[in-house]
């Protein structure tokens, strides 16, 4: 696990990365981890209340230079 | 599960593609739940966000759940039916610029029989010319628990979590997302109504008050990916897979696709879910134990939820109006009370960005 980890960091360290102009589609919303704070949060409310499982779908975002 | 609610909002980020607002953004949201548990509950919240300055993000939100219920929990417990109202409302400050974000939020929720105050801290940082992003979270909450009717019951419980993740842009048209969450819950983790049955010598059912362990620690392993498909049309997908020590594995996988067309948003999305029991659930105990529950929720079960969504976003995308129905069908061959929940929710919300 550490060794794709490191493997990844090291292709991504090598400018293998997508270029800054190459980041239209994923600059869109739509293409956003949680485009929508305060739906999610409903969403996972009836999910919360009747799985019981809970984590892993916190917002995250950005890595796409978008900002 | 009220606990479950609050570690999930502590380590909520604050990104978001909903319409924003140069100073002010506000939203509304109110949806509605029915199933055929005899269960009906209506959520509504209210968020504002501004910007006093520019790398300053400050946020309130104020959200209320009305509940009726007669579900078998309640028919169990010998009690009739119930309605109550749980009120929370949360506060935060995030400082963002255009690799790095801080934020920390506080909530409060209250209900005639349950307390709670959640604390939590998240950052997040880019990396390699925007190719990785890294983030953290934790969080920490306690909560009072109560009984109606009853001023002797008292018990608490408290929890600290925490997350890691990492998102990259895969290609031109992929972003990647992996995280890691742990949580470690401590105290009175059953319900204080519910009443789990044991068979006795004479084969007769005899009801004992629900009794779990008062330690729980959860990890979970989300996978989502993103991929844009077409000229305004994305896919977005999950994979979670959870296990904690009172012997819960469960897998999680969804996907959403989202088709945009001028001022418009379509999307329909699926989700299915498995889990597999705890190690102390049974639905009826050939004698007493020293856990025992009655929490359907505890036992091997499956779900799937499948739903649409249609936005209008007017006004140079100032305005976004959006309705949504889902349909669900739960699965509970180890619960005999209840062999199958069969439901809807539908949602109205207004986001306007000022």
């Amino acid at each position: 696990m550490i060794r794709l980890v490191l493997a990844v960091v090291a292709v991504l360290a090598s400018g293998c990365g997508v270029k800054a102009y190459q980041r239209g589609h994923l600059a869109k919303s739509k293409m956003q981890f949680n485009p929508s704070p305060e739906q999610n949060q409903l969403e996972q409310h009836v999910y919360n209340y009747r799985e019981g499982s809970v984590g892993g779908y916190d917002g995250g975002g950005g890595g796409c230079g978008c900002n | 599960m009220r606990l479950q609610l609050a570690i999930v909002v502590a380590l909520t980020a604050t990104a978001h593609a909903d319409p924003e607002g140069d100073t002010a953004t506000v939203v509304a949201r109110t949806s509605g739940y029915l199933d055929n548990d005899d269960t009906a509950i209506s959520t509504s919240t209210i968020a504002v966000k501004a910007k006093p300055k520019d790398e300053i993000v400050v946020s309130a939100r104020y959200t209320a759940d009305a509940v009726s219920s007669a579900s078998v929990d309640v028919i169990t417990a010998a009690t009739e039916r119930w309605t109550e109202l749980r009120s929370e409302v949360a506060g935060g400050v995030a400082w963002v610029d255009s690799s790095m974000q801080l934020s920390a939020d506080y909530i409060y929720s209250h209900e005639n029989d349950w307390d709670s105050h959640t604390i939590g801290l998240g950052g997040s940082r880019d990396f390699l010319n925007h190719n990785l992003t890294l983030g953290l979270g934790a969080g920490y909450v306690t909560n009072a628990v109560g009984r109606r009717d009853d001023m002797t019951f008292s018990e608490k419980l408290n929890a600290v979590s925490g997350s890691v993740r990492a998102v990259w842009p895969a290609s031109k048209d992929d972003l990647l997302q992996v995280s890691y969450d742990i949580a470690r819950a401590t105290g009175y983790q059953a319900s204080p109504y519910r009443h789990a049955f044991a068979r006795g010598p004479a084969g007769a059912l005899i009801a004992f008050p629900e009794q779990n362990p008062e330690l729980r620690t959860r990890h979970a392993v989300t996978l989502r990916w993103n991929h844009h498909l077409l000229d305004d049309t994305a896919l977005r997908s999950h994979l979670r897979a959870y296990v904690d020590d009172w012997g819960i594995a469960s897998v999680t996988t969804g996907t959403e696709l989202v088709y945009g067309l001028d001022d418009f948003e379509l999307s329909g999305n699926v989700r299915v879910y498995a889990q597999r029991h705890a190690r102390f659930y049974q639905d009826v105990y050939d004698e007493p134990r020293v856990y025992m529950t009655a929490d359907r929720e505890l036992s091997s079960f499956q779900d799937v939820f499948a739903g649409v969504r249609a936005a209008w976003v007017p006004l140079d995308d100032k305005l976004s109006i959006d309705l949504s129905f889902t349909g669900f069908y739960f699965r509970f061959p180890e619960f005999s009370r209840l062999p199958s929940r069969l439901g809807a929710t539908a949602g109205l919300g207004l986001v306007w960005a000022l």
